[in-house]
């Protein structure tokens, strides 16, 4: 009688860590085999399954690889933490505004910066070219450097809004009785909270800026000048059939993010769900 | 200077730079865009001859752009409810008082963790005909019948995509909604089972009617990404085989970069703007008009 | 309708001991209510009988049904225990109409539409919402998202009516007119409730019985009148009645053939009733505890009185509370009249002999 319904609570138990199981399999299967091959020799490659363990494993692919992608990996680097650092710096400024220093139209504009963000990059593609010529800067890593300073902002700027939201306006007016202004309000409130809102805001920075492909596509020209995404882009063109060097390359390129979202997990989803 | 007018000053000062560029390289460079699709420039010496919106009607005759609309319409009808569906049932299983949620949680996200550049790479690897996970895969569990071409038949290649991306975004979908969910009071969840629902009915009559919110916040983003998408696409298998898996993007960047032809390019941007907004302007009037 | 039994409950979190070895009788048709302060484990023992939670140790019966027993590994869900429940924040789904909402618990049990919206509007007349039953829960008062929540707990004629606090959210003067209807509800529907609560005043004017919890542990279950007067320890006599009893802690004493409390203060002499009463005890040091409308001042010294000085007077509209001091001690005496008292005047207190209690020091039992 009621140990029956022990027993039904246990199998439905049962039935959901298998699902679960199957949806953790479907998730890292491609990780996995990618993994897998990236250790294997060329022979090994063909003669195996996609998903078993080499017999003779081989760090060549992934030594080979990292060579071929030293300079793209020192670029990418460089454009994140420029990028990060100025356009969190901005963003943090524009976001407090926003969010403790309403003024009529603040609306409105807050509605044009969010707006950025479903702007399809495609429509900023030419007129961003012209610019960079006329500058000097197209083809140059220079170029990205530049764009991802500004780029950053809105996304960034809305991250900080959220987060500064849920600072009491009671702080806020308490300083103000105390006679505070607004950037002394800034400097000495609102920047000694902001340690979570840098760092949400920076690690989406940090992840959408390594992942970027079509802007590092367009605007730089050679090896010397292009970000890790597009080196790994022209690997798999060039060397079709080398699927161990391939599935090597695109673990260096996943490797950072896959160490953040795994450690910092947690940030880039508070930046998500609290983002519309 | 009276103590309010300086404060104003120096708010509108500290946010300038930040405003400014946005204002700039966002809607600046969107109205020169525009301009652009208005003129005949091709070829790298750029020219400014209006032609009117002679650039859009060789676009809406233009077979190829009908061909990535189609194309940009199936990757939305299948991707768009494919991965809101699939981030809803892994929210309603994670919700379950889970042994180790987080890092259930963390492994359905790390497939958002990489660049589209990687996971067109990975799914490159999956999909190879000859060597590739999935048909060696098959045809070791005896279900080698199931085998196909995949990306390489034109007839389900943008099929084989969206299951990529769908794979992709899953994860993320499923903390929208996790999210949503969890912020029912769970006072309401102990009284319908008090009140009697099976956990089915829990989700369907309680749960679920009170997601609106998350599911217009993924409609619209996946939505967005729809229109917009080209880095797992061109990566991929550059739009091929032939045109199969063109869409909107691109055939942008083909016939801006590959062919030179500028003008024609920024008309495909901007009819890519367009649908945008008419998918994100009405929600953005909704929740920030009020105010 | 069904009794309800609770023997040995014992629930634990984690580490933490929320309910320990609770026995509870509750009979058919009985309100009884669950009180005590914040974290004694009121509501953990309510959800415990809802199935919410499961339980450690122990059994619950409802009637002759055995509901939950973990030695026999019995553990009925929420949904087969047939008992109806209202949430503190009323829990009502935002989604549904009133009718909705009160019609859930019914569309579950797949009854029929016809007799689903006969049962509703009973209900809804019956707590006087009928002209609701199509708004949306967010149009509703406080007062009315309240009794949507009976509305769908009524409908269903459970066995048992459980209620976590559900008037603690209502302001102060709905609060009082809103007790009187529920317990009218109550009478009038014959249903056994067990109903939970931080505030004393609801507990004694609501329950039939009143069972006062502490630290995870039943102190007392009585009628509102014996738990008034003839509280069982230290702990049951302060937190029923307010302003609380005075404690006044003392040695017992042999003095002449009568025994008496030193009270340091003044000696105070049992009257020989309540020696009679007094159970035996080894230890010497003692509580005397007297409720404040038991104390009388008088200007004159009488028998057994002491003297005290005015520190603050209150008023509270239909009566005073008269704060005193004496050696030390601080003393409240209520009374519906101040006449010429004044603060820093010094009068004689004397105790009403037949409304004292006394208590271990201490174990804390009254030893009466």
């Amino acid at each position: 009688m009621g140990g029956n319904k022990v027993k039904n609570i246990k199998i439905n138990r049962i039935i959901l860590y298998i699902l679960l199981g199957f949806f953790v399999i479907l998730s890292l299967l491609p990780l996995w085999s990618s993994v897998v091959t990236a250790l294997k020799t060329s022979k090994e490659v063909i003669i195996t399954t996609p998903i078993t363990f080499p017999l003779h494993p081989t760090l060549t692919p992934l030594r080979e690889s990292f060579d071929y992608l030293k300079k793209p990996l020192t670029n990418s680097l460089v454009l994140v933490v420029s990028g990060t650092i100025t356009s969190c710096f901005f963003a943090s400024i524009l976001g407090y505004v926003f969010s403790k220093r309403r003024f009529p139209g603040s609306t409105i504009l807050l509605i044009l910066v969010i707006l950025c963000l479903y702007i399809p990059p495609q429509v900023q593609l030419i007129p961003m070219v012209k610019a960079m010529s006329k500058v000097g800067l197209y083809g140059d890593l220079g170029s990205l450097v530049l764009l991802y300073m500004l780029f950053g902002i809105p996304m960034s700027t809305f991250i900080f809004k959220t987060l500064y939201d849920e600072i009491p306006d009671s702080f806020i007016n308490a300083a103000k009785v105390d006679g505070a202004g607004t950037w002394t309000i800034y400097q000495r409130i609102i920047l000694p909270l902001s340690v979570i809102p840098f760092v949400v805001a920076a690690i989406l920075q940090v992840t959408v800026i390594w992942n970027d492909y079509i802007w590092g596509l367009v605007l730089t020209r050679g090896m010397a000048n292009m970000p890790i995404t597009v080196a790994i882009a022209n690997l798999k063109g060039s060397f079709v059939a080398e699927w161990n060097l391939q599935m090597a390359g695109s673990l260096w390129v996943a490797l950072p993010t896959l160490i953040i979202f795994i450690f910092l997990g947690k940030y880039i989803m508070r930046g998500y769900t609290g983002k519309i | 200077m009276e103590p309010k007018k300086k404060e104003r000053l120096i708010t509108t000062l500290i946010s300038l730079p930040a405003l400014l560029s946005i204002f700039i390289f966002s809607y600046c460079f969107t109205g020169w865009n525009f301009f652009i699709s208005l003129t005949d420039w091709e070829g790298f010496v750029p020219s400014y001859n209006l032609v009117g919106f002679k650039n859009y009607l060789a676009l809406f005759n233009d077979p190829l752009f009908w061909i990535s609309f189609k194309n940009n319409l199936l990757l939305i009808l299948i991707f768009v409810p494919g991965v809101m569906f699939v981030g809803l049932i892994l929210a309603i299983l994670l919700d379950q008082k889970v042994r180790f949620e987080g890092v259930f949680r963390t492994i359905y996200l790390l497939p958002f963790a990489f660049s589209f550049v990687v996971t067109a790479t990975l799914w490159a690897w999956m999909y190879s005909p000859k060597v590739g996970t999935i048909n060696v895969l098959l045809e070791k569990l005896g279900l080698g019948f199931l085998k196909s071409g995949w990306i390489t038949d034109p007839k389900i290649v943008m099929y084989c995509i969206s299951v990529a991306l769908i794979w992709q975004f899953a994860g993320y979908s499923g903390i929208i909604f996790l999210a949503g969910i969890r912020s029912i009071p769970g006072s309401q969840i102990s009284a319908a089972k008090v009140d009697g629902a099976s956990t089915i009915t829990l989700y369907r009559r309680i749960v679920i009617p009170q997601l609106k919110s998350s599911f217009i916040t993924s409609f619209i983003i996946f939505m967005c990404f729809a229109i917009k998408a080209f880095d797992f696409i061109w990566v991929l298998n550059k739009g091929g085989p032939g045109y199969a898996s063109h869409i909107l993007g691109v055939s942008m960047y083909k016939e801006t970069f590959g062919l030179e032809k500028f003008a024609y390019g920024a008309t495909y941007s901007i009819i890519m703007l367009v649908l945008s907004l008419i998918i994100v302007l009405p929600f953005l009037i909704k929740v920030y008009g009020r105010k | 309708m069904s009794s309800l039994t609770i023997k040995g409950l014992t629930i634990r979190y984690g580490e933490t001991i929320a309910v320990e070895n609770l026995d509870l009788e509750v009979k058919d048709k009985e309100f009884v209510v669950l009180v005590g302060p914040s974290g004694c484990g009121k509501t953990t023992t309510m959800i415990g009988i809802a199935g919410l939670i499961g339980i450690d140790e122990g059994e619950i019966w409802f009637g002759n049904e055995l509901v939950v027993c973990p030695r026999n590994n019995i553990f009925k869900i929420p949904q087969q225990r047939e008992v109806a429940m209202v949430f503190q924040d009323y829990a009502i789904y935002p989604h549904m109409t009133v009718f909705g909402n009160i019609a859930f618990p019914l569309e579950i049990r797949k009854i029929n539409k016809r007799e689903i919206e006969v049962r509703v509007e009973k209900a809804a007349k019956l707590l006087k919402i009928e002209n609701l039953l199509n708004r949306k829960p967010n149009e509703l008062s406080g007062g009315q998202r309240q009794r949507v929540a009976l509305g769908r707990a009524i409908v269903r004629n459970p066995k048992i009516f459980l209620m976590d606090e559900p008037l603690a959210n209502l302001d102060a003067k709905l609060r009082v007119h809103a007790r009187v209807e529920l317990k009218k509800l109550q009478q009038e529907l014959d249903t056994t409730t067990i109903f939970v609560t931080h505030d004393q005043v609801e507990a004694m004017t609501m329950g039939d019985r009143v069972a006062v919890m502490n630290d995870s542990h039943l102190e007392q279950i009585g009628k509102p009148a014996e738990l008034y007067n003839n509280p069982r320890n230290r702990f049951v006599a302060g937190f029923i009645g307010s302003p609380s009893m005075n404690m006044f802690e003392g040695r017992l004493k042999e003095e002449k053939g009568n025994l008496v409390i030193d009270l340091r203060f003044c000696i105070y002499e049992l009257p020989k009733k309540i020696r009679g009463l007094m159970k035996k005890t080894i230890s010497r040091e003692v509580t005397l505890g007297i409720r404040p409308e038991n104390i009388a001042i008088t200007k004159e010294s009488i028998r057994n009185c002491f003297e005290a000085t005015v520190t603050y007077i209150e008023l509270t509209g239909k009566e005073y509370n008269i704060y005193l001091e004496t050696g030390g001690v601080a003393i409240v005496v209520t009374r519906s009249f101040t006449h010429d008292l004044k603060v820093g005047n010094k009068f004689w207190l004397s105790l009403n002999e037949e409304k004292i209690n006394i208590f271990d020091k201490k174990l804390g039992k009254s030893l009466l």
